[in-house]
């Protein structure tokens, strides 16, 4: 897919958001969402997006995704128009550029700890072997090597997410999207969780966008956008919300 | 101007990982009743669809080989509607016209030990002529017993096949009541047979015609006249038949017959696709509790969560 002449500036940014307008249906009248949305983040850059809950955060990180597909506007993710991919090739896409983080972790309860990381791994052709030791090495480093061989329900909701940003990062991802990734997990955990997130990541050098309607989650990426009304402004210096 | 870079569709897209199956074999494990209800609906499912096209396939079979026993194979017939015709009007045909392959017919209903059963009289000599074969029995018939003829040559003898006096607790030689409608007659078991296809004969009693006559209470009468003759013969027999009496071609009946059993056919398709429809949503159901419940148990409630889509996971 060939991106028009004036979207050849997006390139230089990882993720683009060109003129996005995005409603959705609510009985018979359509709720607008987003409106006229447009956003630039770059290669590496953690970026942590505040909203209230139906702000339009989560329909704003599927249409990055490419799970939903924007009414209007563009979405370039490193050079690709996602708009103009079809299912396949959003979901090729997704499996190896995209790494998702949920607020309820979405391990599959049937497969063990290492083998949710490798799961990625294995989906994207990689042999199931080393599938298995690229994993357990990113467990050691997020330090729950310990439970790879645990099912999800046998762990705690912190040991959980840690092995839900391992799958999200195992494959070295350009950008992780979080979805309020501290959401289901209390103050302490979640300060841990997301600091081994952040420390990953400056080691990957991949991108984040990190959607929460904490505060104090969202001071720690290094620019903090606000979705209100359908709109994104950015919040500089000291914020409130 | 960007192109998108060659891999994004030189990528294979997985339809299934070692882990994937792993974790479809681990969830079925751990729910060893579900899994077994799922395969038990599929499996009834698919049986009930097969079940009904097999008794469908098998009663248009039955019921051409009914007609087949009963008339043999044979081209034409001579009959004059329910009440016959006189048994003297064949000694006419075979002498007067030179017809050999011509055989008398005659059957009727009859009660045996409270069973049902079809009483066929037929006249070994004229058979014999014929050389027709009857479905379900050998061709051997009516020497079975190595004294056959002599056996149902006698008034009230019949023979029927081994199987069937079995089941009405008859042997060889033994005397029983047969009634008709209207009366009962002491009748004897001359012998018995074997069948070639027990389906077929297993409420069927033969008897010599003149024996059937009594028997059925129509004496000197018969149903019709087999014949089985070329183009020929047909011209001349008939400008030779009497105004009253009708000359039917067999096949011609025959059509006529799978005809008026076409709406039961009909009737038995319908029911082969209404199980057919069951059978499709029991298994839709079966299928969709299995899904719905990994989602509720949210291991697929967002699908796309993984680096997987819908149908792949699905």
């Amino acid at each position: 897919m060939k991106l028009q002449d004036n979207e050849h500036d997006s390139i230089h940014s990882f993720i683009t958001l060109n003129q996005i307008n995005h409603s959705y249906a609510e009985g018979s009248q359509q709720h607008r969402v987003l409106e006229k949305v447009s956003l630039k983040i770059s290669k590496s850059e953690k970026v942590a997006l505040l909203g209230r809950s139906g702000s339009g955060k989560s329909t704003l990180l599927n249409l990055i995704s490419g799970i939903d597909l924007p009414e209007q506007g563009t979405v370039i993710l490193n050079g690709h128009n996602i708009s103009a991919l079809n299912e396949t090739q959003r979901t090729l896409f997704r499996r190896q550029h995209i790494g998702f983080i949920y607020q309820f972790f979405n391990l599959v309860p049937s497969l063990t700890a290492v083998e949710n990381v490798a799961l990625t791994l294995e989906l994207n052709g990689m042999a199931s072997a080393a599938a298995r030791e690229k994993s357990m090495t990113l467990l050691s480093r997020l330090k729950v090597a310990d439970k790879a061989a645990s099912f999800p329900s046998r762990l705690s909701g912190g040991e959980q997410q840690r092995i839900a940003i391992a799958r999200a990062l195992v494959h070295s991802p350009d950008i992780v999207l979080a979805d309020e990734p501290t959401g289901n997990l209390d103050a302490k955990t979640g300060e841990d969780v997301l600091q081994v997130l952040h420390d990953i990541l400056d080691e990957s050098k991949s991108s984040l966008l990190l959607v929460t309607h904490s505060l104090a989650v969202a001071r720690t990426a290094s620019r903090v956008l606000t979705l209100e009304n359908g709109a994104i402004s950015e919040r500089d210096g000291d914020f409130a919300w | 101007m960007v192109t998108l870079p060659g891999d994004l569709y030189e990528y294979k897209v997985i339809t299934g990982t070692g882990l994937l199956w792993r974790s479809a074999m681990r969830y079925a494990l751990q729910r060893p009743w579900q899994t077994v209800l799922n395969i038990l609906g599929i499996t009834v499912g698919v049986m009930m669809v097969v079940a009904v096209d097999l008794a469908n396939n098998s009663a248009r079979e039955a019921f051409d080989k009914s007609l087949e026993l009963l008339s043999g194979q044979i081209s034409h017939q001579i009959s004059a509607g329910s009440d016959g015709l006189p048994d003297a009007f064949f000694t006419r045909v075979k002498t007067e016209l030179g017809l050999q392959k011509a055989a008398p017919s005659l059957s009727g209903k009859v009660r045996v030990n409270g069973q049902e059963l079809t009483l066929l009289g037929i006249d070994v000599i004229s058979e014999a002529a014929m050389q027709r074969s009857r479905p379900g029995l050998p061709d051997q018939v009516f020497a079975v017993t190595g004294n056959f003829i002599a056996a149902i040559g006698r008034t009230r003898s019949v023979v029927m096949e081994e199987s069937l006096a079995q089941s009405l607790g008859l042997e060889a030689g033994d005397t029983f009541i047969l009634s008709t409608m209207n009366a009962s007659h002491q009748a004897e078991l001359a012998a018995v047979f074997e069948s070639a296809d027990v389906a077929l004969t297993d409420n069927l009693v033969l008897a010599d015609i003149a024996a059937a006559q009594n028997l059925l209470d129509r004496p000197g009468r018969l149903d019709a006249i087999d014949l089985t003759l070329d183009d020929e013969a047909v011209a001349q027999l008939r400008s030779w038949l009497p105004a009253n009496l009708m000359l039917v071609e067999v096949q011609g009946r025959n059509d006529n017959l799978q005809q008026m059993s076409e709406a039961f056919h009909i009737n038995l398709l319908a029911m082969s696709l209404l199980s057919l429809l069951v059978a499709g949503l029991l298994i839709y159901n079966t299928v969709t509790l299995s899904v719905i419940q990994r989602q509720q148990t949210w291991e697929y409630s967002e699908p796309r969560a993984l680096p997987g889509n819908r149908f792949l996971l699905w």
